[in-house]
């Protein structure tokens, strides 16, 4: 008898667990456009021509909210593309609210003025993640394409924390913004800001490698996995452990929505499972998810170059393996050049 | 316990999100960025918290459906509305009056 509750990192960890035991999907990224108003140079997102005709409509959202609701799915991140371009942006979101999710936005922060920041702190986000990726405008325009970008981004970042609102700045360590990556962390905390940033560069979604020759080479790779601030190493604790098993956090309690509304296991392993708009429930597509996830965790875990020396610092992702080096239970070349570096690490 | 204590109305944080999985309540709360489960005693009392019900009716409820007794249940719903108010999750939001209208 008597109430009781349990909280933090490990109530976190129990509810994702006891999702997945209960085959409910606890957290949807939902890409709503894949339309963008930036052109960043790294980014793997290819929009199509007609893709504004493509994307769900309004009334499709609220629907796929009400399913995703119904099927116990709590938290939701909203991303793209850039998630504002579409007019709609904020009856989605603050429908969203209505239905009790936790919400976050993932967006480049550059159509957010003051009355957009105001309409966002009324929904009290979980988090409001602004890309940057450099600590000058010069750096930072230079990567999206677009002059201004960077005093916008800024600016909108500011905005939200000072309206109470949880601001990450998300960014990609590459060759352009290597030079920046420390300055960059040292102006989101000195904002107020969380910071995640990631070295993991991506072919784009229909298979165009342009962006790979912005990822670090190996003594850039080296300094970032020797750097704390990144890699979340206490002083005189070893690192984290990165190895997330054969298919990554992949597992039915997480998924990934196109603004089409199809469903797959992640936004980066495009493996369709249906679509939220011809079902009611998300466990209509459960077997179809766990014939999937099985699936690459057998076939990885039989994958004699998976069970290899470095496999303890292997942070290999699937989807990534699938796109740049054609199987997503295969080698990770991106994936096994880290994990040598991050070996060579430990042992010095 | 007091009868003030059973005449406490509150009522859940509006920016709080929720869900219950497999019968606990899991609560996300932006303010905070801290993340709760409730065990199964704490996520029906957590269900009855509708902004008009005192935590004496609560109590009652809790009562009847666990099969203890109504003191016992008092304490329990008070005790635990108290510790989700120190957690910013819930709010008293008034007290339902006893009083006579003359």
């Amino acid at each position: 008898m008597g109430g009781s509750e349990e909280r933090g990192g490990g109530a976190l960890e129990a509810a994702f667990e006891k999702a997945k035991r209960a085959g409910l999907t606890l957290s949807v990224h939902f890409e709503l456009t894949r339309r963008c108003n930036l052109r960043c140079r790294h980014c793997y997102v290819c929009g199509a021509d007609d893709e504004a005709r493509r994307e769900m409509s309004a009334s499709q959202v609220f629907r796929a909210l009400d399913v995703l609701a119904d099927s116990g799915t709590l938290f939701v991140t909203f991303t793209g593309g850039e998630p504002l371009l579409r007019g709609d942006f904020f009856e989605i979101a603050e429908r969203a609210v209505e239905k009790n999710f936790a919400v976050r936005i993932f967006t480049n922060g550059t159509l957010i003025d003051e009355a957009a920041a105001d309409r966002i702190a009324a929904l009290n986000p979980l988090e409001v993640g602004i890309s940057v990726y450099g600590a000058t405008a010069e750096t930072h325009d230079g990567i999206t394409g677009a002059a201004g970008s960077f005093e916008k981004s800024v600016a909108a970042a500011r905005a939200l924390l000072a309206r109470g609102v949880t601001v990450t700045v998300k960014s990609v360590i590459m060759k352009p913004n290597f030079g920046e990556y420390g300055a960059l962390i040292d102006m989101a905390l000195e904002m107020g800001a969380k910071y995640v940033f990631d070295a993991t560069v991506f072919p784009r979604d229909d298979g165009g490698r342009e962006p790979l020759e912005l990822r670090l080479d190996d003594d850039m790779l080296w300094e970032t996995l020797r750097d704390d601030r990144l890699t979340g190493r206490k002083p005189g604790k070893p690192a984290p452990d990165v190895c997330r098993g054969p298919v990554c956090d992949l597992s039915t309690a997480t998924a990934g929505l196109s603004p089409e509304g199809d469903i797959f296991p992640c936004l980066q392993l495009r493996k369709r499972m249906g679509n939220i708009k011809e079902i009611d429930s998300l466990s209509e597509v459960r077997d179809a998810w766990m014939d999937i996830i099985s699936g690459l965790t057998r076939e990885t875990e039989n994958e004699k170059r998976y069970n290899c020396e470095y496999k303890k610092y292997c942070a290999r992702c699937p989807g990534l393996a699938e796109l740049e080096d054609g199987s997503a239970t295969g080698p990770s070349q991106w994936a096994c050049r880290a994990a040598r570096l991050r070996a060579k690490a430990k042992m010095e | 316990m007091s009868s003030s204590e059973k005449d406490k109305v509150y009522a859940r944080a509006p920016e709080c999100a929720f869900r219950e999985i497999d019968g606990e309540a899991f609560i996300v709360s932006p303010k905070t960025g801290e993340a709760h489960l409730l065990n199964p005693t704490g996520t029906f009392i957590w269900s009855k918290l509708d902004g008009e019900a005192t935590a004496g009716r609560i109590a009652d409820a809790l009562a009847a459906e666990f099969d203890v007794g109504a003191q016992a249940a008092l304490a329990d719903v008070s005790e635990f509305l108290d510790e989700l108010a120190g957690l910013e999750l819930v709010a008293e939001i008034g007290k339902e009056s006893n009083e006579g209208s003359y």
